[in-house]
Order: C-alpha cells, then structure tokens, then sequence
C-alpha cells in the first residue's frame, strides 16, 4: 500500500488555511475572557433581580452552606471544564465522575449543614416554591452554560457528550451556589429540586447538544 | 513462527522508539527521534498558535506523513486519505488560537483524524472496507531482503493477523493500532481514545494475546 503524500496536498492545504485565516492565541483569549464575563454577568443580572436572602438563616450557616456548595462548583469547574494542560482534555470518566459527583455532593453538605443548625429546617414548602426555585435557578445557569459552550465549541473529537455534560452540570452547580444564597429554604425535598436538580437538568442538556456543539 | 518475534515486524509496520508498552518500559515515555520529533511537532503547533504563519507549513511537514499513512491504512482508499488529512490540518488550523501550551500535538491530530474519519462512516456517504483477503497489501517489505518463501510465508502471516486485528473487538483493535502501527505512546493513545492509560494497556494486551495465540498457532 502506497502511502506518499500527493506532491499538490501540501499547496492545497495551506491555501485553504490561508484562505480562512483563524485567530491566534491572544484574540482568542480575549475572546474567551469576554465570553465567561457575560456568562457570569448574566448569571448576577438574574442572581440580582431575585435578590438574596442573608437574613432569615444563621449567617455561619449560609456561609456553610453556600461556600462548601462554591468549593464543591470550584473543584468540578477544575475536573471538568479544564482540559488538564491536554489539547484533548481530561478523560471521560474523570468527566462522568466530576459530572455525576456534584448533585450529591451538594445534598450531602446541606444535609451536614442543617444537622449543625437544626433551627434552619421546618419550613414544609409547597410544590410551587421547588418549581420557582427550580426555574430561578435554570434562570441563572443559562448564562454560564451558554458561555462555558461557545469557549468550547467545536473543540472535542473524543468525548463531546461527556464534556457537554460536565460543562452543563458545572454551569447548574454555580447557579446552585447563587441559589443557596437567593432561597433560605433548606428542607432537603426543597434543595433536591429546587437547588440541585437543575445541576441534573443542563447535564442532561450539555450530553444532549454536546456531540453537535462541542464535537469536532 | 517463532513467537518471540514483533507483531509489527510480522505486519509490516515500523513502530516509535516509545512503542515498548509490553517490553517493560514505562508507557508514555518518549526517547531518542520520537521524542525529538514530538518536540518538534509541540514546537511549531506553538509557535504557529503565537502567531507564527510560517509555522503551519512546518506543522504539515512534520504531521502529515504519519497522518497519512495512518488514514490509508485505515480507510484504505487514497482520495478519502487526502480528504481527511486536509480536514485535520484545517481544523488544527482553525482551533490554533485554542492550542495550550505545553500540550501534546499528536494526540489531538490522531484524535481528530479518528473522529473525522469515523463521522464519515457514520454519514454513509462512502463505504470503507476493511481489505479481507488481501493479504500483502498492508505489509512493507521485511528487512534485510529475505527469500521469497519467507517473503510470501511472512505476507501471508501479515494477511492472517490483518484479518484477525478486524476481527478484535474494536476498542482492542483500535488501541492495538495506535500503539503498534501508529507508534503513539499508551498515555497519548489513551488521549486519543478518551480513557485511561489502564484501560488502554488492557485493551492493547488483550489484542497483543490474541495475535501472539495466533502465531503460536503457526
């Protein structure tokens, strides 16, 4: 079997590079920087307009509970929307892992937090509190995860349904976070789908459109 | 069939010097020409993601053949080779701006290629048979000019494990391949394929056994 390169490929090829010029390194940092600033921007517009609730709950609690939620956020942002120094980014189960290990992560710290402050529960809400959480906080993460897919966009040739997942699930964990401060519910039937499930929802979301979005 | 003997020398294929994952070398580990190249290759993808045109040029000098060979032996089909290889290319072109430094180059363009080749499958707009029967097509010329018994007995015996490669279930086969004929290393094939170094060591073995079970047979 003959491999040789064709003689004409080569002036194909960087023609057709040079007919199409792609930016390099810096335009596409800055590029990226702008992108995540309107992502988050739009998180607090939406975080703003719902307005915080500090008050009602223990402030130590809150600090718990919402900063143990943002580290959580933080080491699933560095699992799975870092690509790990690799063109390729990290492998898919570090992404399944990163992606599936937030949602009960988050339950877990609250139930931790509420066994600690006891005071916070007993506040039964009713069916239509977890549904406007539940959208005020997809509300929030449509901003991080539209920006966390257009800086990734086209870039996976591995395993883009798993990236799309992490990255959806990265975007409902930092809404979550916002969230936690917003609603001073913390009734674990509340935080399940009012608070984490959107984390579950924009996974879903991010391995739905990953292939045709993030893939190569 | 002495049993000791290389797959790849059997199927015709020159392996990286980093190609020892079942030799007891650490996987990953590059030396003497592969890791230069592979340095040279990381070298021009950076430069050419600084800003340097001139560097693409270079990027396809030192990519392309491996690419090449890699989607013939693949695909087996020269136009659908030349294709691919210019899809690749530009798509490395097109992501350059995305390229972090300090990473490895010939994963990604493995990687790339492989996905490109297997949207082309799934797309059905060209119909890419594995060769069955042809059993000296893949192989290059055994050195150091044996006799034509050992030349046609060796050709057949490439023909055999060539057939038998397309028989592995494909995560093995694929892991073989990138190993041993395409001379990556077990970390940058397991880049390539998404997984862990672990998972491709096992895959790779696994077909390793296979093939070694089948000339042991010979």
């Amino acid at each position: 079997m003959k491999t040789e390169l064709p003689a004409d490929l080569r002036a194909r090829v960087l023609s057709a590079a040079q007919a199409s010029p792609a930016p390099a390194r810096a335009a596409v940092q800055r590029g990226t920087l702008v992108t995540l600033l309107v992502g988050v921007a739009a998180l607090l517009v939406v975080f703003i307009a719902g307005g915080a609730d500090l008050k009602t709950r223990p402030p130590a609690f809150v600090a718990m509970t919402a900063g143990g939620w943002a580290l959580i956020a933080a080491a699933a942002t560095w699992a799975g929307a870092a690509r790990g120094g690799k063109m390729l980014g990290r492998s898919a189960p570090i992404l399944v892992v990163a992606t599936l290990v937030i949602g009960p992560s988050f339950m877990a710290w609250m139930f931790l937090g509420t066994t600690m402050w006891p005071g916070t529960l007993g506040y039964d809400a009713p069916l239509r509190a977890h549904l406007v959480c539940l959208a005020f906080v997809c509300a929030m993460a449509i901003g991080p995860f539209f920006a966390l897919a257009v800086i990734r966009r086209a870039s996976d040739p591995v395993h883009p349904r798993a990236t799309g997942a992490a990255l959806g699930a990265i975007a409902g964990a930092w809404a979550g976070v916002m969230g936690d401060l917003h609603c001073p519910v913390s009734e674990a039937m509340h935080v399940g789908i009012g608070h984490v499930l959107p984390v579950v929802l924009f996974a879903i979301v991010g391995a739905l459109v990953g292939r045709r979005v993030l893939g190569i | 069939m002495d049993a000791a003997l290389p797959i790849w020398s059997v199927i015709g294929c020159a392996p990286s010097p980093q190609v020892r994952v079942f030799h007891g070398r650490s996987a990953g580990v590059e030396e003497g020409d592969g890791g230069r190249e592979t340095a040279r290759v990381d070298g021009a993808m950076e430069r050419y993601a600084a800003g340097d045109e001139s560097a693409f040029a270079e990027l396809y000098d030192l990519l392309a053949p491996r690419l090449f060979g890699y989607l013939m032996r693949q695909t087996r089909e020269r136009a659908r080779a030349e294709d691919l290889l210019q899809q690749t290319l530009l798509q490395m072109h097109a992501a350059r701006g995305r390229f972090i430094p300090g990473a490895q180059v010939t994963p990604w363009a493995f990687a790339i290629a492989r996905r490109l080749m297997i949207d082309g499958l799934r797309r059905g707009k060209r119909e890419v048979l594995r060769a069955e029967g042809e059993g000296g097509e893949g192989s290059e010329p055994v050195a150091d000019a044996p006799a034509a018994d050992d030349l046609v007995q060796a050709q057949q015996l490439a023909g055999r494990i060539q057939k038998e490669l397309a028989r592995l279930p494909e995560n093995q086969r694929v892991a073989f391949e990138l190993i041993k004929q395409e001379g990556l290393s077990v970390a940058q094939a397991a880049q390539v394929l998404g997984t862990t170094v672990t998972a491709v060591k096992l895959r790779a073995h696994r077909a390793y056994e296979a093939l070694r079970g089948i000339l042991g047979d010979t």
